[in-house]
Formats: structure tokens, C-alpha cells, sequence
């Protein structure tokens, strides 16, 4: 059984993510840190609570920073909608809060697991950044990071920027430091934006998915929305979905498009956030993040909808559906 | 201006076609004559007055056939819901109608008066089962050989949906369309068969373009066809979308080079196999042009630069993939 924690700031994406891994028979979800991003602290903690409570999942949520390292950016405005899932009603548990931090859940939990625990980090990466800060020797036994952000050949919010790199970039350098010791696979948006979920995939979820199918239907609609007035497409991308699934199943990346290489963030500037992986290895620096640059999107689909819609249905997808 | 009468039995694919034929100026619709088929006659007639006031067409609905000339009702299980929802718009829309749009005039007199002022200037777009076409000319053979022409959907060339050889509206009335084909000997008969129609199906993608541009009457198209989309759609057919069978007889009746015809001759099964369109394209004699091949493409960029503006029509042609 994987050991895994996510460290989120639920966020539309956020839950299709985590509901993946939930639904993931060989994932144990120990925890889901939280910290601010898509949305301020309280929503995302919220937010991550409903899920446990519409999965129906046993672990606990642990909150995390409210602020980023620069305390320079504002959240994702509407993108997500008012309450960052889109509107759909979900209640929770407060019961489902623990009074840890996130930072002291993230150190314990590896500490009393060396080697073992895999973090899924698909917010601004601030609570891995304190954590590596308050005991460097324990995050380095961390197995492994997967982290959604950055970009090599492009941005969102800026030309070169991802928002969640962007959002706190001094936390991203200070958690690829750690990236010669513990391997840091960094999914961009070279990757997610080649992975579109379109509007024929989602009306087939929404068609043969029962109620957790209409559930990610209707919290996914205010992307749809988003995307095509900004992008003109009909459909979406769930980022943090795809970074699930390559941590489930790397081999949705052809090998030979992951890059090990050294990656520099910039901190500062025009160019804060923006990710520089010397793919070539002109720097000679050491090697700190496994880039993947392809990804064979209807192989993601297809896992995503046998991961959380099981067998059958992902066979008619297979068959039915042209995305 | 071409003079129209639509022979309907709305239905979600129907109503789709009566918003694509109000939209085009050179139609001048005289009046829509219903008949049962997808639902019996009273939801017909109700839905076609709901349109045609949700579409402000100028004219009247004229109650036509509450049952087909061999009465295939009883074959039919009225709570089968998965074409055309539970009131034959899906059952997601809420439309309003005025019963002044009702005439107290029958579907056939209707027909007959309209075309006998309007001698071989009358077009029908017969998109239900063909009962009052039968009827009418039961009545006035003559006055029907003065019918310009007749687009109906039904039928097919090896292909089916009632079963592997029969589509549904001429599988309803049976013998009624082996009487409208005898007539093609001296009006012209388009006929829209399932070979056609069922490659040309609607995609979840082309709905949700509909929706994200269409403002208000794009999210009924929308709610009307997804409404339906996984019974008739995905459990059906085995596609992520809808075949709007209708509303491609309408778009060809627009523009003729929306499909490939030829001149054949249409032979209707009455008893085994009832309703078969048994086509044989190298008769001498012919009584119909019979589809046999459609340019999809140009099917669906036609029918959004018809019914939205033309920089909607630009951004189906340029963004969306089916």
C-alpha cells in the first residue's frame, strides 16, 4: 500500500484529484493538508473536508498556511467559483479538522515512515517549503513528490508563470532543494494542457458515472465556461487530475519525454514563478526534478474513468467515446 | 419566398428542425400539421404550439391523424421515454402556449385547401409518420399531384432503428408511406433515410457550443437534445451525442448539396417487415431522390450560422472538434 499525503488547496481540479487517489485501491490518503491558493485558507480547508465526508474516506484534514512565503498574490478569482468547487452542495464534518498543522502532520508522518511516504503536492507548495525549513533531515526521507506547477514552454497567469509556482515561488526553490535527495516529479502545464477533458468526456461521465458522476459534472462547469471564453475549446484541463494519475501510472508520460534534469525557479521579477529546466544540461548542475514533457492523453482519460468509475465503464469509454 | 407546410409529430429531433426552418428567410412556413408518432396526438399538437410560440412563426397549428392508416399504436409502449422524454421535448423544458395558435381546421383539409390555392407552389417537410399525407391524398388525389415537392424523413437503405431493416416513422404507418411514394410518380419525393442521419450525429461537444454561445435558445437546444442523450444517444447508438434526424431533411431542404442523391425507386414493405424502404437504384421508373450520402461538416456548420449569428457560425467553424 502506497502511503500518500496531499497537500491541496481544493479547488475543482483539487477534488477530481483526491477523489482519484481515494478511489486508487493500492493509495492509502494518511492526510490532506491544506493551504491557500485557488482559494483563501478556510474555503480550501473546508473544501477538503467535504470530501472526506461525500468519499466517505478515513483520514483527517490538516490545515496549512495562510499565507504564501512573499505574501505577494492574490487566489484564482472565479475560476473556481464562489466556494472553490463550484458551487455544488456538499456538507462536512468538523470533526474531519485535526488541530495538528499541516507542517507538524507532514513531519511526523514521515518521520514515523522513512522512505515511505509519497506527497502529492497540487497547491502552492508553502507548507512543504515550512516543513523543509523547521527539519531538513526528515524531508529527506521523503520517497517522493509529485508536484503540479510550472511549466518549461509556457504559463497561465503570466507568459512564463503557472499559478501555483507563481503564487509562492520562493516556497517552490526552497522544495526543489530537496529535489537531489528525494525525487520531485513536476507535472507543468506542457503536459496538462496536451490532456484536454472535453465536453463529450464529461457528458459521458455525467451519462454512466451515477451520482458521483453528476457530482464532478456539475462542480466542473464553471471550468468549462472558463476555457472556452479564454481558450475557445469545448472542454477543460484538470491539471491536478493528471498529476494523480502519472503518480498512479507514470507510464501515461512516454518514458523518453522524462526529463531528470536541474531546474531552477525564479523568484523575483517579471519572471517570478517561471520554472527553467536545463533539459540539455548546459548548466551542469545537479539533477533535482523529473519533467515530463508528452503525455498520451486518452490513456489518462481512460485510467481516470476506470480508476473512478471502474472496468466496465471505462471499456465503453474506450469504445463510445472520440474526445 | 418558398411556400412550406411541416407535417410534424414533435419530438426532440422535430423541434430542432422547426427552429432551423423558422430561421430561414426564404421559408414561408403556412402552417404545421401534427400527427401522432413519437407521442400520440395530443402532446404533439401541444409541443407544436409551444414552438411555434417560442419561435413567434406566423401561423397556426392544424390537428392532424391520431392514428396511423394500420394502427400500429398497440405495438408501441407509451411509457417508453428514452427518445423523447416523458412530453416529447426531453422533459427538461418548460415552454407556455396560446390555444388561440390552434385552428379548428383538420391537418387534411388544411393541406388540401393550401394547395389547391397554391397550385404546385407548396412544399411539405414531412418529418413525422406520413398519415395525413396519406389521408389527403385519399381524399384529392388531384389536388395532391399539385404538391411541389415533399422532403420527408423515414426509412433508410439497409439500415434501421425499429429493427435492423425499418425506421421508426415509417415503420409507424406502413401503409400510408407506401401511398405518399405512389404519388412520386408525379410530385417530387426527398426522402431522408437513417443512412444518412446516423452518421450525422450531433456531438456532447457540438451541444456544449450550442449552450456556451447560443444564449437563450441555445440552452433549450441544449436541455431538449442532452435531455435525451443517454438513452437515445449513448445506450442507443453507442455515441457521446444525438442524432437530430429532422432537423438534417430540413437543413437539405435549405441547401440541396448537404447530400448526395440519386433517383431511385422506393418500394414500402405492408406485410412482412412493415415499413422497409426496399430502394432499388437501377429501376427505370422512379419515384423519389433518396439520399445516400452527406457531408456532415457543412450539415452542422449550417445549421449554427442559420439559427445564430454568422461570427457564432465562425467560431463552430474554427474551434470546435466534434
Amino acid at each position: 500500500m502506497r502511503k500518500i499525503i496531499f497537500d491541496t488547496d481544493p479547488g475543482i481540479d483539487d477534488a477530481y484529484a483526491i477523489i482519484t487517489a481515494m478511489k486508487q485501491p493500492d493509495m492509502k490518503v494518511l492526510g490532506i493538508c491544506t493551504v491557500a491558493g485557488n482559494k483563501g485558507i478556510e474555503f480550501t480547508t473546508t473544501n477538503a473536508q467535504k470530501l472526506i465526508k461525500y468519499m466517505n474516506y478515513d483520514c483527517k484534514v490538516y490545515k496549512g498556511a495562510k499565507d504564501s512565503l512573499l505574501k505577494v498574490a492574490n487566489d484564482a478569482g472565479a475560476t473556481h467559483g464562489i466556494d472553490g468547487l463550484g458551487g455544488v452542495a456538499l456538507d462536512y464534518d468538523a470533526s474531519s479538522l485535526s488541530n495538528i498543522s499541516a507542517v507538524d502532520f507532514i513531519i511526523n508522518t514521515v518521520k514515523a515512515n522513512p522512505g515511505e511516504i509519497e506527497i502529492i503536492a497540487i497547491g502552492p507548495v508553502t507548507n512543504i517549503a515550512l516543513a523543509i525549513r523547521k527539519d531538513f533531515e526528515t524531508m529527506k526521507q521523503v520517497k517522493a513528490i509529485y508536484t503540479m506547477g510550472g511549466g518549461v514552454y509556457r504559463g497561465n497567469i503570466t507568459p512564463v508563470a503557472e499559478f501555483n509556482y507563481w503564487y509562492d515561488a520562493q516556497a517552490v526553490k526552497e522544495m526543489f532543494d530537496i529535489g537531489i535527495h528525494v525525487p520531485i516529479h513536476m507535472i507543468g502545464l506542457d503536459i496538462t494542457h496536451k490532456s484536454i477533458v472535453t465536453t463529450n468526456d464529461l457528458e459521458f461521465m455525467r451519462m454512466t458515472g451515477g451520482d458521483l458522476g453528476q457530482l464532478l459534472y456539475d462542480m466542473i462547469l464553471p471550468y468549462v465556461k472558463s476555457y472556452w471564453k479564454f481558450s475557445k475549446y469545448t472542454g477543460c484541463v484538470i491539471h491536478d487530475l493528471l498529476c494523480v494519475i502519472y503518480a498512479i501510472d507514470p507510464t501515461v508520460c512516454p518514458k523518453e519525454s522524462i526529463h531528470h534534469s536541474h531546474l531552477e525557479v525564479s523568484t523575483t521579477g517579471i519572471t517570478i514563478g517561471q520554472t527553467v529546466v536545463d533539459i540539455v544540461n548546459s548548466w551542469k548542475q545537479p539533477k533535482n526534478a523529473y519533467v515530463p514533457l508528452e503525455v498520451d492523453s486518452n490513456k489518462y482519460k481512460e485510467k481516470f474513468f476506470e480508476i473512478v468509475f471502474g472496468e466496465e465503464i471505462a471499456k465503453m469509454y474506450r469504445k463510445y467515446v472520440t474526445s | 419566398m418558398r411556400k412550406i407546410i411541416i407535417d410534424t409529430d414533435p419530438g426532440t429531433d422535430d423541434a430542432i428542425a422547426v427552429i432551423a426552418a423558422s430561421k430561414y428567410q426564404d421559408f414561408e412556413i403556412l402552417g404545421i400539421t401534427t400527427v401522432a408518432g413519437n407521442k400520440g396526438i395530443d402532446i404533439t399538437t401541444n409541443n407544436a404550439l409551444k414552438l411555434v410560440k417560442l419561435l413567434n412563426i406566423n401561423c397556426k397549428v392544424y390537428q392532424g391523424a391520431e392514428k396511423s392508416l394500420l394502427d400500429q399504436s398497440h405495438l408501441m409502449n407509451e411509457d417508453d421515454n428514452s427518445s423523447h422524454g416523458a412530453d416529447g421535448l426531453g422533459g427538461t423544458v418548460k415552454l407556455d402556449y396560446d390555444l388561440k395558435d390552434l385552428s379548428d381546421k383538420h391537418a387534411v383539409d388544411f393541406i388540401l385547401e393550401t394547395v389547391k390555392a397554391n397550385p404546385n407552389e407548396i412544399e411539405l417537410l414531412v418529418i413525422g409518420p406520413v398519415t395525413n399525407i396519406a389521408l389527403a391524398i385519399q381524399k384529392d388525389l388531384e389536388t395532391m399531384k399539385k404538391v411541389k415537392a415533399i422532403y420527408t424523413m423515414g426509412g433508410g437503405v439497409y439500415s434501421g432503428n425499429m429493427n435492423p431493416v425499418c425506421e421508426f416513422n415509417y415503420w409507424f404507418d406502413g401503409l400510408s408511406t407506401k401511398m405518399m411514394f405512389d404519388l412520386g410518380k408525379h410530385v417530387e419525393v426527398h426522402m431522408v433515410g437513417l443512412n444518412v442521419t446516423k452518421p450525422s450525429y450531433f456531438t456532447a461537444n457540438d451541444f456544449w457550443f450550442i449552450r456556451l454561445e447560443g444564449k437563450e435558445l441555445g440552452k433549450i437546444i441544449f436541455d431538449i437534445q442532452t435531455s435525451v442523450m443517454k438513452t437515445s444517444g449513448l445506450l442507443e447508438e453507442g455515441i457521446v451525442g444525438n442524432i437530430i434526424h429532422d432537423l438534417l431533411t430540413v437543413m437539405y431542404m435549405i441547401d440541396n448539396s448537404i447530400l448526395k442523391t440519386v433517383r431511385a425507386n422506393v418500394s414500402i414493405a405492408t406485410n412482412d417487415f412493415i415499413g422497409q424502404t426496399v430502394v432499388d437504384t437501377h429501376s427505370e421508373v422512379t419515384n423519389a431522390f433518396v439520399a445516400v450520402d452527406v457531408d456532415i461538416k457543412k450539415y452542422k456548420e449550417s445549421f449554427i450560422n442559420l439559427v445564430f449569428k454568422e461570427e457564432v457560425g465562425l467560431l463552430y467553424k474554427n474551434h470546435v472538434k466534434s
